[in-house]
């Protein structure tokens, strides 16, 4: 329970600060800070006492209590790495709106689009 | 909580009432989710609902049907393929999306020099890369071979190939340029048509062992029918590993061509685009 | 290994605040250290959490590729967030 509140609070904290940061750049670290809050929750789903990494080792046959969830990692490991391509994306834009505007607080921003 | 977010710097402020209460929505949010998951299965729990339905199968029966001792492996190449070649055209998307944001418009000149022309010129930077850099890209493919059998695979073996790629372009600049007069440092980086047709090579060949399967018989991205031998689960392993090939070029291309993409404007030695442009960029 | 492991909330409550001051600093090259910080203390957890693989990306993405991109990205907007 502790570390679903702390996934809470992570994501609390990443989604709070998308929508309140003014700086488009600072919104990006914030929604960067929200997706690892879903993966660190994932990943306290796959968490099972008592069991070890979902890798095999020597002999027997093995049993399903003794080896952490393995899907939930699959999971978020292409998570974790689709979201820094997006990331990658959206700096393109930032860096595109930059040139464009000489800004990237979101108020100014609105302002020269009006 | 965590949540109480810096006030706003610059600009005009909304009134005073619509940020008190924009910045408590979030602390709210806290709580709510905290409420919510006093319903979710205690944690650690093994016979929770995400630990019984479709994981069973994949730990007691990965290893003997796909060869991959890392579950993981198994389940990211073999039993969830199709999931993979998603994300992989996600990333590649991304890749080719980046491109097109920064570097089409016709008149830029400059797009297959990235990096940064003027290198650091630190003696102790260029020793270090050029014995760090080789034990990188080696151990971006030793990752991706033994995937199989310890943490590791075409994602994280593709993520660390690129590193080593950016790597190269942060210390001894684009790899496009010729190399400094008297100097012996080699040109071996991709160029970003490079990295390009990396990406591009990995993904049409994802989908063309998944097309490769139909052609012997069985469905799309189901390796067992490929003429790779006779036992079932030494051809899936095989299969498993162009899978992760594929992914590889793909990650590897894909986050070479977002620095090179982000990076061309760095020649200026950190002066902004912005103040160096021509008349249409 | 349970969950009230002093290790993993100690790592849980340090990654709460880097990204609380990642998003807090005014300078882009300090955020994204920060940033890189929160995303080893991460992976530091993913791997107490037995999750090898998963720690691997996080560290190899998190803590160099993004940090990476970002610091490009202050080279060509400038370093100050306004």
């Amino acid at each position: 329970m502790t570390t679903y509140a702390f996934a809470a609070a992570l994501f609390a904290l990443g989604i709070g600060g998308m929508a309140l940061l003014p700086n488009l750049l600072r919104k990006l670290l914030a929604m960067n800070v929200m997706q690892v809050a879903v993966i660190v929750f994932f990943v306290s789903l796959a968490f099972k006492d008592g069991a070890t990494v979902p890798i095999l080792g020597e002999g027997g046959t093995p049993q399903a209590a003794d080896f952490m969830n393995p899907l939930p990692h699959t999971l978020m490991l292409t998570a974790i790495v689709v979201a820094v391509s997006s990331t990658g994306l959206a700096l393109g834009l930032l860096v595109r709106i930059r040139s464009r505007f000489e800004t990237l607080n979101e108020r100014r921003l609105l302002d020269r689009l009006r | 909580m965590g949540s109480t977010p810096p006030r706003p710097a610059g600009g005009e402020r909304a009134p005073r009432l619509r940020r008190v209460l924009g910045a408590a929505a979030f602390p709210a949010l806290f709580l709510g989710l905290v409420v919510g998951m006093t319903e979710l299965p205690e944690f650690g729990d093994p016979a929770s609902p995400a630990s019984t339905h479709l994981s069973p199968r994949f730990i007691e029966e990965g290893a003997a049907e796909t060869g991959a001792a890392n579950m993981v492996t198994a389940v990211l190449a073999d039993y969830r393929g199709y999931d993979t070649l998603g994300e992989a055209a996600v990333i590649f998307a991304a890749g080719l999306g980046c491109l097109v944001i920064l570097a089409s418009g016709g008149a830029r000149r400059d797009l297959p020099v990235a990096g940064m022309s003027n290198r650091f010129g630190s003696i102790v930077l260029d020793a270090a890369t050029r014995t760090l850099v080789p034990v990188v890209l080696l151990f971006a493919v030793y990752v991706l071979i033994h995937g199989h059998y310890s943490p590791g695979g075409g994602f994280q073996g593709g993520v660390l190939f690129g590193s080593g790629l950016i790597m190269m372009r942060l210390v001894w600049g684009p790899a496009d340029a010729s190399p400094r007069p008297g100097s012996d440092v080699p040109t071996f980086g991709l160029s970003l048509r490079g990295s390009l047709v990396l990406a591009s090579v990995g993904i049409l060949a994802y989908v063309g062992i998944g097309l490769a399967a139909m052609a012997f018989g069985g469905e799309f991205l189901n390796y067992g029918t490929l003429p790779l031998g006779s036992d079932p689960a030494h051809v899936r392993e095989l299969a498993t590993l162009g899978i992760e090939a594929a992914v590889f070029l793909t990650v590897g291309g894909t986050v070479s061509l977002l620095f090179d993409t982000i990076s061309i404007g760095m020649r200026e030695n950190g002066v902004p685009l912005g103040s160096e442009r021509g008349p249409r960029e | 290994m349970t969950e009230g492991h002093l290790v993993s909330i100690g790592l849980l409550a340090v990654m709460l605040i880097s990204a609380g001051c990642a998003l807090a600093v005014k300078d882009l090259l300090t955020a994204a250290a920060l940033f890189g910080v929160f995303s080893f203390l991460t992976a530091t957890w993913f791997a107490l959490m037995g999750a090898p693989d998963v720690a691997f990306t996080e560290a190899c993405v998190g803590g160099a590729l993004t940090t990476i991109l970002f610091v490009s990205t202050a080279f060509r907007t400038g370093r100050r967030f306004d």
